[in-house]
This record gives structure tokens, C-alpha cells and sequence, in this order.
């Protein structure tokens, strides 16, 4: 909620959120704030290069994306009419994306292990997804989903031999000289 | 697209944060653009056994000197594994400069010989002028470094070292504008005088006999942790919040303390404090807020003594605002004095207290430490935690089953607050 567009933070402060109802106890306090206010959960579009469109909750996206909050605060967004175009992200990479805002959102409460799990599960892709992920983390500045991928891509390289670095990492030229290749074998002979 | 589309910004954000040696060296191999990428590394570390299995016939410096030299802007070197003087001054050639975090296990402990080499490690280090943080570890200092001033050395740790005084002393000159200082593990030491003005924390633990002397003049002191001295000097205590003095083989008989206004953590540990360092400590620390004591005897000379009756009422008086409140054996015996609590004013309360730790030993004047530890829980309106841990007391004593069924009747009467351990 600190991440709120301050418009946003000024309504909260102002109510005091209470369970109406046992129906209500359940659910997180910000959803029982914009029932009351009577309006559904702003909603954004977003739309990927192959021109499919995404549609999810505003505060999801402006909680994660500096791109996106950006936007949205400077008003360059329009919510009748607009659509934010996302044309360097796939729609597979834009769904996962999304995927991964959303979860973080909604299970911010969860404990740090079960967060961990899920991430690590959600990073399960080849390296050419990582990539993708990678570059889209990238483009709409979502700080902690670059982490994760930084994080885990060190992993993939850490201990590793020199092979099976450009195997996973699919490097199919590594650009030396024979005679520096051979000089690079002779320095670090377990490496290979 | 793949991983070898990379923008070469990203690749070198992504390797520049890889730091173990092993990995930056196999990077290195991996292709000319890692290569290229891993010049901006900004630590290098490495581990202990980093060069265990010696293949290539390269001497393990030479390889350090050379992934060294492979990097732009190397700001952190942490090095576990063997060197020798002169590989750590090839290093330092390289980069003393651009480094300013440096982490050596120098390992000269055991000798006596390396003393003599010249220059030794320990002068080559002054090569790193703008150092910002020096950790070293198992160092012989027996003979004062060739340093100019650190200008820029705010943290100093040395772990498992043997010290001289007058070696010391020369350290401490060259670091002139530390914050925080470190000795843990040192041997030698007989009598320290430190004057560093800009220094916050500082840590000291002494091996030996447990009879040093120590006088620490630093105006901004805010955390101060002592094991090993019995003789503690320390004028300007303004900001000071944190004190833990502790004393495992010798005697603790003299504390010279400013005010201590503003602390508000104090530990007393040890084997033997007079009784007069007692008393002035607690009556310095009358705003502490957590109060850790577990001294064992005291005694002004060799003989070690049972401790005089401590005053239950005029103590937590003298100490209104403790929160929380840890003691053990002999001291809680002490505080369990008949007649504090004979004749208790009705408007008397601990009005702070929230949680107590009492650890019992004994079960010699039972009835009087049952009579205190309800007093606590009457008299501490707002104690939510009591945790009795009882601790090798000798059960072929029949007093002591009566003394633990007497404490496990008080948790029943209580059992949202007090718990046994």
C-alpha cells in the first residue's frame, strides 16, 4: 500500500476499514475499502507485441512497475480508452509477468519460505524464457522480479565447468583465439 | 532470443556482482565478452581452499595477482587462502588505489620467524591507502607496522590475534578516525589506552589472565562490549546505550564511568566483581531499560565472596524504567532478602516491567526466593513474560524437589506469565 499513487493513500487514511459482516472478515482490508466505495477494482489494459490484450488490476501493475506507476501518475493514461503498448514483450512472457505482479500482491502477508518456493518454481523455465523474463523485468523496471532473475542466473553460473556454462547459456562462439583458448585450458585445466 | 543477446550493460551488471574467484576465473573463460564483462567485478574472494588443488604449476599468488589485474575498479579483496608478503604487495601494487574493503587471513600466529621478514605482511598492507574497512585474521603483531594514516578507515576488526601494547598503540594512531573497532580473540594485551574521536562501537575480548586495563576515550562512544579487563576507565559516556562488561578469568575491580544518562542496555558478567564496581555500575545505569547480570561472586581481593543482601524495593526504585530484566544464581539469591519485603510501602511498583528472566541454582532459602518471585509478578503490573530456568541443581537434596514443586505451584497460579525452562 506504500506504493499507492498518493490519491489513493489519502482515501485510506481517511476511512477506518472495519469487517462488515462475517462474509467480509476474509478478504484484505483494501478490497473491503473499494466495495464500500462502491466502484469494482480499477482495472488496466495492457497489450503485448502480438497485439493480445492483458487486462489486470491497476494497483498489481503500479505496485511493481515504475514504468507503469509512472504512467498512470503523470496521467498519460487514459482508463476509458487507453491501452498501454508493450511492444518489446511477448504475450507468453506478458502473461507470466503479470502472473508474478499479481501473486506478489495478493500473498505479500505470506511467510518468506512459501514466497521462496513459489518464486523458485516461477523461474523454472529454459534459459531462453529467463531471457525473455529478463528483458521484460527490464523494460518495465519491476525492481524485484530483476532481482529474483539476477539472483537465479548467478546461480546457473556459480561452480559450474566452462561447458556447461556455454551450454545453458547458448554460446555458440566464445570469440577467443585458439592460441587464447588454449592458453585459457592450460590455466584453468578443472575448469573444462 | 537467448542469453547471448544479452545487452552488454545487463551481462555486466549481472557478472560484475559475481564475487567468488572460482566463478569470476571461469567466467573469464567462458567467452571474450564475459571476459570483457568481468573486468567490472567489484570483489573478489577468495576462499579458503581456493588453491588445494595447485594444477597448473602456477604459484597461487601469481593467479591472484592476475585475475587482479584483470579488473577495472576492485573495491572489495577478501583473501582466505595461504600468501606470501610479497604476493600481497604485487596485489596492492595493482590496486590500492580503487580498494577500499580488505579481508586477509594472515594466519602468522604460530610464527616466530615471519616476524622477521621485511617488509612483512602486515606493512605491505599500508599500501591500500583509501581503505574504508580492514578485517584481518590470526595476525602476529609483535612488531608496529610501517603505516602512514588511513584516512579514510572507519571500521577495524583484527580476530584471533597476538598483540603487544606498544604495537597497539602505533595500530591505533594510524586509524585515527575509526568508528568501529573490533579485537576479539586477542592475546597479550596488559594495558590499553584508546583516544579515537569518532569512535561508536567497539568490541573488545582479551584472552589471558583477565587483569587488564583499559581507558577509552571516545566522546561518541554508543556501544561498548568488554570481556577480560578488571580495570575499566571510560570519562565520556554522553551517548552511550549500549554496555556489556564481562569478565571470565580474572576480577573486576574498578569502573570509572561518566554518566550514563542515556544507556540503556547494561550487562555485568563474570566470575568475581568487587562489590563496589557493583554498586557504582548500577547506580550509574538509573535509566536502563534491559539489565542483564550474572556475576558469580564478589570480593575485593583473591578470596571469592558471597554476595551482601540486595534490597528488592530500594533496587527496582533506583532503576524505574527497566524492562526487561535477566539474572542468575547468585545475584537472584542476593535480591531474595527477608526483610525488603516485610514491611513494603503500598504504593511501591515496578512500572515497567514486562519481562524477567530468573535462572536458579539453588535451593538454599527457598521460601525466600518463591517470596521474591511472587513479589515480581505482584508488584510488576505490566510483566507479561517471567521464564524460570532452573539449572543444575543438585536433586539428591530433598529441599530441591520442595523448592521445584513450589515453583511449579507458582506457574500454575500463573500460567499466562510464567513459563520453566
Amino acid at each position: 500500500m506504500d506504493k499507492w499513487p498518493s490519491s489513493n493513500q489519502k482515501w485510506l487514511s481517511a476511512w477506518c476499514i472495519k469487517p462488515v459482516g462475517g462474509a467480509l472478515v476474509r478478504q484484505e482490508p483494501e478490497y473491503i475499502l473499494l466495495a464500500l466505495m462502491g466502484s469494482p477494482l480499477k482495472k488496466i489494459m495492457l497489450c503485448s507485441s502480438e497485439k493480445e490484450i492483458f487486462s489486470v488490476e491497476e494497483q498489481v501493475m503500479v505496485q511493481h512497475s515504475v514504468i507503469i506507476n509512472n504512467m498512470i501518475e503523470d496521467g498519460s493514461y487514459n482508463h476509458e480508452e487507453s491501452k498501454i503498448p508493450l511492444d518489446c514483450v511477448d504475450s507468453k512472457t506478458l502473461k507470466k509477468v503479470i502472473d508474478y505482479c499479481t501473486h506478489h500482491t495478493h500473498h505479500h502477508n505470506d511467510n518468506q519460505e512459501d514466497l521462496e518456493a513459489w518464486d523458485a518454481q516461477f523461474l523454472n523455465v529454459d534459459s531462453n524464457g529467463l531471457y525473455d523474463l529478463l528483458m521484460a523485468a527490464n523494460y518495465l523496471e519491476i525492481r524485484n522480479l530483476l532481482d529474483l532473475i539476477y539472483g537465479t542466473i548467478k546461480n546457473m553460473i556459480k561452480g559450474k565447468k566452462i561447458d556447461e556454462i556455454r551450454r545453458i547459456f547458448n554460446i555458440k562462439d566464445h570469440g577467443f583465439t585458439p592460441e587464447e583458448e588454449e592458453q585459457n585450458r592450460k590455466e584453468y585445466p578443472h575448469f573444462y | 532470443m537467448s542469453m547471448e543477446s544479452l545487452p552488454d550493460a545487463l551481462l555486466q551488471y549481472i557478472l560484475s556482482h559475481i564475487s567468488n574467484a572460482r566463478d569470476v576465473a571461469a567466467c573469464n573463460c567462458v567467452s571474450k565478452r564475459w571476459k570483457d564483462a568481468t573486468t567490472y567485478v567489484r570483489t573478489l574472494y577468495f576462499p579458503r581452499n581456493s588453491f588445494d588443488n595447485p594444477s597448473s604449476g602456477e604459484i597461487p599468488d601469481n593467479i591472484v595477482q592476475r585475475m587482479v589485474s584483470n579488473v577495472v575498479k576492485l573495491e572489495e579483496l577478501v583473501v582466505y587462502s595461504p600468501f606470501s608478503p610479497s604476493g600481497l604487495a604485487s596485489w596492492l601494487s595493482l590496486v590500492g588505489q580503487s580498494l577500499t574493503q580488505l579481508e586477509l587471513r594472515m594466519d602468522n600466529l604460530a610464527d616466530n620467524q615471519a616476524s622477521r621478514e621485511s617488509p612483512s605482511k602486515l606493512d605491505c598492507i599500508g599500501a591500500a591507502k583509501n581503505l574504508v574497512s580492514l578485517k584481518l585474521w590470526g595476525v602476529l603483531m609483535i612488531n608496529s607496522p610501517k603505516w602512514d594514516v588511513f584516512q579514510n578507515l572507519s571500521t577495524l576488526e583484527i580476530i584471533g590475534a597476538r598483540l603487544e601494547d606498544p604495537v597497539l598503540t602505533v595500530v591505533l594512531l594510524a586509524c585515527p578516525y575509526l568508528k568501529r573497532l573490533l579485537l576479539l580473540g586477542c592475546e597479550g594485551v596488559r594495558s590499553i589506552s584508546i583516544e579515537l574521536p569518532y569512535l561508536e562501537e567497539c568490541k573488545l575480548d582479551f584472552y589471558g589472565l583477565g587483569n587488564c586495563s583499559l581507558s577509552l576515550i571516545s566522546p561518541k562512544i554508543e556501544s561498548l562490549e568488554v570481556q577480560g579487563c578488571s580495570w575499566i576507565r571510560v570519562p565520556e559516556t554522553g551517548h552511550l546505550k549500549k554496555l556489556s562488561i564481562s569478565n571470565s578469568s580474572g576480577r573486576v575491580y574498578m569502573i570509572d564511568f561518566g554518566n550514563l544518562n542515556v544507556l540503556e542496555f547494561l550487562s555485568m558478567r563474570g566470575v568475581q566483581w568487587c562489590w563496589d564496581a557493583i554498586c557504582k555500575m548500577l547506580k550509574l545505569a538509573s535509566e536502563v531499560k534491559h539489565l542483564f547480570m550474572k556475576v558469580e561472586f564478589t570480593g575485593d581481593f583473591e578470596a571469592l565472596q558471597p554476595f551482601p543482601e540486595i534490597d528488592f524495593v530500594e533496587f527496582f526504585n533506583s532503576h524505574p524504567k527497566l524492562r526487561k530484566f535477566d539474572i542468575h544464581g547468585a545475584m537472584f539469591a542476593a535480591l531474595c532478602q527477608r526483610n525488603s519485603l516485610k514491611h513494603v510501602d503500598p504504593g511501591f511498583v515496578i512500572p515497567c516491567l514486562e519481562e524477567a528472566v530468573i535462572t536458579v541454582r539453588s535451593p538454599l532459602n527457598a521460601e525466600q526466593k518463591i517470596s521474591t518471585l511472587e513479589s515480581l509478578l505482584k508488584y510488576g503490573k505490566n510483566l507479561r513474560t517471567m521464564v524460570i530456568k532452573i539449572l543444575q541443581m543438585k536433586s539428591c537434596h530433598t529441599s530441591a524437589d520442595d523448592f521445584f514443586d513450589e515453583i511449579c505451584r507458582l506457574r500454575y497460579m500463573n500460567h499466562e506469565k510464567v513459563r520453566i525452562e
